[in-house]
């Protein structure tokens, strides 16, 4: 099976099998865990995954319907396994399934080659998940309704000397008072209790 | 009635707080009793439901949210909402009470999302804040604090199985934990071989199992590989999983080790010990909870010698007694109060002297951190008083508790002279200074030397703090005034212990005369009776 979208492939033409198992060992570490894979492509990769992960849940999202059609035709998922097909970003994140997803403390896996010709969304839709810049992390605020404003987020983000945006340890320092609304020090403990978890 | 117990540290110390879930249990035996633990202890929880059966155990899912910051793949958000939706859902649990064994901040803050109902004991609970965090010994076994600040009364501590009733066979097995996850507390694997080789040639019928965890195997049987071929099946090595490692353990009659984990798992199978101590303070706060454990405490790993070790095994091995120089021998005992007490081995007068100050420290601190006090008054005198009658106090310990109050009677008279002379200063201070308010830092430090004066014990000169106060403080008028006021405070402080401190010098020489008088009386007595004179 190989895939393509607008004449660029979105495996290894050579060996994907191969190319598969070696993205399945970056992620060794998060063995058996809910994960969300962004970019289906050939699919490869997901199959390695849950042969690999038996017990992960898994979501997939792509972009493509006929991906996943193909894709379906050809394999016989498992229960765990769920692939999810949209158009666009925006309506994805703040709705139910991003929330759930969230909540659920997914990790969010991204296969790069499933990427090829529409970077742009596949990247917006890993950053909506992960909120590793300034901006898709003040979204998901306000998206949540968390109490901080995105000036103190700025804030934060001055004083953050990480590679990706790494809110934690800043967030735990912001003084209560300093939060929009009092009745959210509860955000700041939760906060706290974090940033006790990275130190 | 639902009750949560909360402990979020790792294996050995989550062994050790069953002792505390067993209180809880024992003070509300109708009640359903449910553990929060980490989840990477999952593995063990066979093993504490073994131990300890609850009615149910949860699992705080730190790997995961650490796993979410930590990794790429993860998302601050994500573990956020995750945290938020676990403490909702053990809010939702509805607990009536709640006990956090953990004393650290992350299990401080979540309590507090938890909203349960505690039961804490503040002085208590200050005592470990302040006491463990600064390098000076703490003077309590870590459980016993933690009890103490939860109100619950202090953990037993396990009385040893006799040596030999392990198992059938004649022989002594000896295990020997080698490694720790912490560089600093370990003793080196050339130090364990060395001892592993002479003991096994010196003692025919000793047999030694060697531990370490999955991790360590390679490097261990690298070590020891030789020895575990010379000596075959008396010198073999083990790597169980923590799940396992006390199905194993079984096997020993006698345990030595530098892991502290692996010690309260031996100790809660009444396995006697011989544990080292290399990091100050330590050995206080994390001593084996078995009566007559033996613990070496030295400054590094280059204090202990092998030869020490050899020495202190002697007495349950049989082995030839040298005497220790570089380290120090202390050994687990149970004192009157239920609490932890190590206490240093050897009859030298220098080694009772620092007994009594320890068992009077204990009991001060006791005193202090159960406010069985009146308000105001320092404890010093009290508690010796009342370790005078508690303890089985002999005429030495007479005589140098004596020597003790005498020195803080001293020091007492002192401090009265410097009180003088800081009040005239401060008087003629204050009719210099006239600023409106104190400055906050002056404010602030005023309030926390106020607070150590409220809990002075000994050894703490209070006024030198106070002056090395006004000479970094921009003082004012209030300042001086606040000044003025805590010197009274000192004074009146100073008179209420000496007066009891006279009374208990008094008692003690009273008891000594008493026991002077019978002892006179008694040789007196024979000399003159009918029958002797016949």
């Amino acid at each position: 099976m190989m895939q393509q979208r607008e004449g660029r492939l979105l495996c290894s033409p050579r060996d994907p099998r191969r190319e598969a198992q070696k993205w399945c060992e970056r992620y060794s570490q998060i063995r058996n865990k809910s994960v969300v894979i962004i970019g289906l492509g050939a699919g490869h990769h997901v199959l390695e995954w849950i042969r690999q992960n038996p017990q992960s849940q898994v979501v997939v999202l792509e972009k493509d319907q006929g991906l996943l059609d193909a894709f379906e035709c050809e394999s016989a998922l498992p229960q765990n396994v769920k692939i999810i097909a949209m158009r666009t970003v925006e309506a994805f994140i703040g709705s139910e399934m991003w929330m759930n997803l969230l909540e659920g403390g997914y990790h969010v896996l991204a296969f790069k080659p499933a990427w090829q010709g529409a970077e742009k969304f596949f990247l917006d839709l890993y950053l909506g998940l992960t909120q590793s810049t300034v901006t898709s992390f003040t979204q998901a605020c306000e998206h949540l309704g968390l109490s901080l404003s995105k000036r103190e987020i700025l804030l934060v983000a001055a004083q953050d000397t990480g590679k990706s945006f790494s809110p934690v340890h800043h967030l735990a320092e912001l003084p209560a008072d300093q939060l929009q609304k009092a009745s959210e020090a509860e955000e700041l403990i939760l906060w706290k209790c974090l940033r006790e978890m990275v130190k | 009635m639902k009750i949560l117990c909360v402990s979020l540290l790792r294996f050995g110390d989550l062994i050790q707080h069953l002792d505390l879930v067993r209180l809880v249990k024992q003070k509300y035996a109708e009640a359903e009793i449910h553990l929060l633990m980490n989840d990477s202890c999952q593995s063990i929880a066979p093993l504490v439901q073994e131990m300890q059966p609850v009615e149910k155990i949860l699992f705080f899912p730190r790997e995961h949210l650490q796993s979410l910051l930590a990794a790429a793949s993860g998302s601050p958000v994500a573990a956020h909402l995750y945290l938020k939706k676990f403490s909702e859902d053990l809010r939702k649990a509805n607990y009536d009470l709640s006990y956090n064994f953990t004393h650290n901040l992350l299990s401080t803050h979540f309590m507090q999302l938890t909203r349960t109902p505690t039961s804490p004991n503040a002085r208590w609970s200050n005592y470990i804040d302040t006491g463990w965090a600064s390098s000076e010994s703490p003077k309590f076994q870590l459980l016993d604090a933690i009890a103490r600040s939860q109100n619950l009364p202090f953990p037993s501590i396990t009385a040893p199985c006799i040596s030999g009733s392990v198992h059938d066979e004649p022989s002594v097995t000896l295990g020997i934990q080698f490694l720790t996850s912490d560089e600093r507390k370990n003793w080196g694997l050339e130090n364990f071989l060395r001892l592993a080789r002479l003991l096994l040639e010196q003692h025919s019928d000793l047999r030694i199992r060697g531990y370490g965890s999955p991790q360590e195997q390679e490097e261990i049987t690298s070590a020891f590989g030789a020895l575990v071929e010379q000596y075959g099946n008396r010198f073999q090595l083990s790597f169980p999983k923590w799940a396992k490692l006390g199905a194993d353990l079984a096997q020993c009659d006698f345990l030595l080790s530098g892991d502290t984990s692996v010690l309260h798992l031996a100790a809660q199978m009444q396995i006697p010990s011989l544990s080292f101590y290399f990091i100050p303070g330590h050995a206080q706060k994390f001593s084996p909870r078995i009566v007559g454990a033996r613990v070496f405490c030295a400054n590094s790993a280059h204090d202990l010698s092998v030869e020490s070790v050899m020495s202190a095994l002697g007495e349950t091995l049989q082995i030839e007694k040298r005497n220790s120089k570089e380290a120090s021998l202390y050994q687990v005992q149970s004192s009157p109060q239920g609490y932890l007490r190590l206490v240093r081995s050897g009859d030298e007068i220098e080694h009772e002297t620092e007994n009594l100050i320890t068992a009077l420290e204990q009991e001060v601190w006791q005193f202090w951190l159960d406010d069985r006090l009146a308000e105001n008054v320092p404890p010093f005198a009290t508690a010796a008083k009342t370790f005078l009658q508690m303890s089985k106090c002999g005429p030495s310990d007479r005589i140098r508790l004596q020597e003790a109050l005498n020195t803080r009677q001293i020091q007492n008279e002192k401090l009265q002279i410097l009180i003088e002379e800081l009040k005239s200063s401060v008087a003629k201070a204050s009719r210099i200074f006239a600023s409106p308010a104190p400055s906050e830092s002056f404010a602030s430090e005023f309030q926390r030397w106020r607070v150590a004066l409220m809990n002075a014990t000994a050894h703490v000169d209070y006024l030198a703090q106070l002056r090395h106060l006004m000479q970094n403080s921009q003082l004012d008028f209030r300042s001086v005034k606040q000044i003025f006021e805590a010197a009274n405070e000192v004074e009146q402080l100073l008179k209420i212990e000496s007066k009891m401190i006279r009374t208990a010098i008094n008692e003690i020489t009273e008891m000594s005369e008493r026991s002077r008088v019978y002892v006179a009386g008694t040789r007196k007595l024979s000399a003159t009776r009918p029958e002797a004179s016949r």
